[in-house]
């Protein structure tokens, strides 16, 4: 198994996010976990990049236990993390942007390699290089953040919410790229979706987290479209 | 009117010292939102470090030769005393507020104060000027520019300071490092996201702040006098400094720097006495706040929560 984490709990205060929660990533799959707001999704995400503690439980990545490694081995082993609401920062430029997404290669060579790999999959990065990431469109944000994530040449990259205020167009832009860059450089990816919908069409399988605990496994995401419960809670049928 | 030539030069210098100190200030802000009030004593530690060289140097090394060497040992003083009190003081606490980081700060001040009295008796300590060649006596030698003598070590300040922004400015701007230093300063947590070690990030910029700091002290303790409270002052204008110019911005701590030197030698050129020198960085501090509060080169950034 690429990724397991094991009966994770994380907690912040007296507050449970996640309990218990056990799950898998394949190499080579793109997997979905689903959730309202504050069902933990999240939560698991900061866990496995390591910016939040684990109560309790494991995470095994790549046959080695990173439960309690720092976030920048996490960076190190493969992982690379695209947060919640993007964080790019603001006032350095797109290319300074992208070029602290490659802050753990030490290799110059393989840094530039990679820049002109994402300003193929994201040409407007390219023509914006210059430009500082605060005043990039929200779409191109998404795509800096992203592009950024990909800048150390992760095996397993998490996304948090890449559909977040975009429109329906920007979406489907973003989520080929994100298949594109799953089928052509072989990186494993970890989705987390409050719309389901769109996760759901590009993942190869599913999870659904309900108050900090897996309600539904599914094999088949295509499938999870068809799930009553699914529809009720998440695809507003 | 003959006199102003003198107090322009005057201010220039002694504000190229406080921009030395104010880069300090203006660096661990931006890094770690904190008020470093130990900073002034980093100074003071390197004035002493750069002293104690000297008293073990033989007697006849040349001064060419010996200024450098008590520069650079200053430097590494400051440096020295920066990443411990990082280490030890401000490091465990980093997580327990803003408040509890800045009242630290002024304890860690007391402490190296009284350290400083303790280790020394607070005796005031100066460079010897008996014999001519001596350090000291080269330090106090003087030419007359504009109707006063303005002291030669001085005209080694606004070059030395100039290097050190120029090195610094480069550094932050266009290395690895600076990028990471620049990253941690707007957000820590996507930082660490993209691999940045955060603790090193900001024991590195305790170190930069700190060779300044002490730099400043080997300067200022040519050709004054070195004493446990000697930080104080200065201390507290490099920190108005770093305020007017806009803290957190490198430009702005030089600017501010030199501002409250040639403000406070202006006071003088208009006959104010002399006693009320000090007032004249406060004056200017308010000033700027009421027009400017973010300081002159400062950018109008809200909190964000």
């Amino acid at each position: 198994m690429f990724l397991e984490v094991k009966e994770l709990s994380v907690s912040y205060g007296a507050v449970d996010a996640l309990e218990n929660v056990s799950l898998h990533i394949n190499e080579g799959e793109i997997v979905a976990l689903l959730g309202a707001n504050g069902a933990g999704k999240s939560s698991m995400l900061d866990a496995i990049s390591r910016i939040v503690p684990a109560k309790s439980g494991r995470i095994i990545f790549n046959g080695a236990d990173i439960t309690k490694e720092k976030p920048e081995n996490v960076v190190r082993k493969g992982i690379a993390h695209c947060p919640e609401g993007r964080k790019i920062f603001f006032d350095l430029t797109v290319l300074e942007n992208l070029q602290l997404g490659a802050y753990t290669v030490k290799d110059p060579d393989a840094v530039l390699v990679n820049l002109e790999k994402i300003f193929t999959y994201f040409p407007v990065l390219k023509d914006r290089r210059k430009q500082k990431g605060g005043t990039l469109s929200g779409g191109e944000q998404q795509m800096l953040a992203v592009g950024r994530s990909l800048m150390s040449s992760p095996k397993l990259l998490l996304l948090d919410e890449p559909s977040l205020g975009l429109a329906p167009k920007l979406i489907d832009q973003i989520f080929e790229i994100i298949r594109k860059i799953n089928f052509l450089e072989k990186v494993t990816v970890f989705l987390i979706e409050q719309n389901a919908n769109e996760a759901l069409l590009h993942a190869d399988r599913a999870y659904v987290l309900e108050n900090g605990r897996i309600s539904i496994i599914s094999d088949n995401a295509e499938e999870l479209l068809k799930n009553p419960h699914i529809i009720r809670a998440y695809l507003g049928g | 009117m003959d006199n102003f030539i003198f107090f322009l030069t005057s201010g220039l210098c002694i504000g190229a010292v406080y921009a030395l100190i104010a880069l300090g200030y203006t660096l661990v802000y931006g890094i770690i939102k904190l008020i470093n009030f130990a900073h002034g004593e980093f100074y003071m530690v390197g004035a002493y470090a750069g002293f104690g060289i000297y008293l073990v140097l033989p007697s006849g090394t040349p001064a060419i030769f010996a200024i450098p060497l008590i520069i650079i040992s200053s430097g590494i003083a400051g440096i020295i005393i920066a990443v411990l009190t990082e280490q030890i003081a401000y490091k465990p606490i980093r997580k327990s507020g803003r408040l509890a980081a800045l009242l630290t700060a002024i304890g860690v001040s007391f402490l190296l104060q009284n350290l400083a009295s303790f280790i020394n008796k607070a005796n005031p300590l100066q460079y010897s000027s008996d014999k001519v060649g001596s350090i000291g006596e080269i330090c106090q030698r003087s030419v007359s520019i504009g109707g006063g003598g303005i002291k030669i070590i001085q005209f080694v300040y606004i070059p030395v300071t100039l290097a050190l922004t120029l090195i610094l400015w480069y550094i932050v701007m266009k290395t690895n490092f600076g990028r990471a230093m620049r990253a941690v300063s707007q957000d820590p947590d996507a930082a660490a996201l993209m691999g940045i070690n955060i603790d090193s990030v900001i024991r590195k910029t305790f170190l930069l702040g700190g060779l300044m700091a002490g730099i400043a002290g080997a300067l200022i303790g040519f050709h004054s006098v070195i004493e446990p409270m000697m930080g104080f002052m200065p201390g507290l204008k490099a920190f108005i400094a770093a305020v007017v110019g806009g803290i957190g911005s490198i430009p702005g701590a030089v600017l501010g720097g030199l501002i409250i030197g040639i403000v406070e030698n202006m006071v003088l050129f208009c006959n104010v006495p002399s006693g009320y020198k000090d007032v004249a960085a406060f004056v200017v501090l308010i000033l700027v706040l009421l027009v400017r509060p973010q300081g002159i080169l400062g950018r109008n950034t809200r909190e964000k929560v």
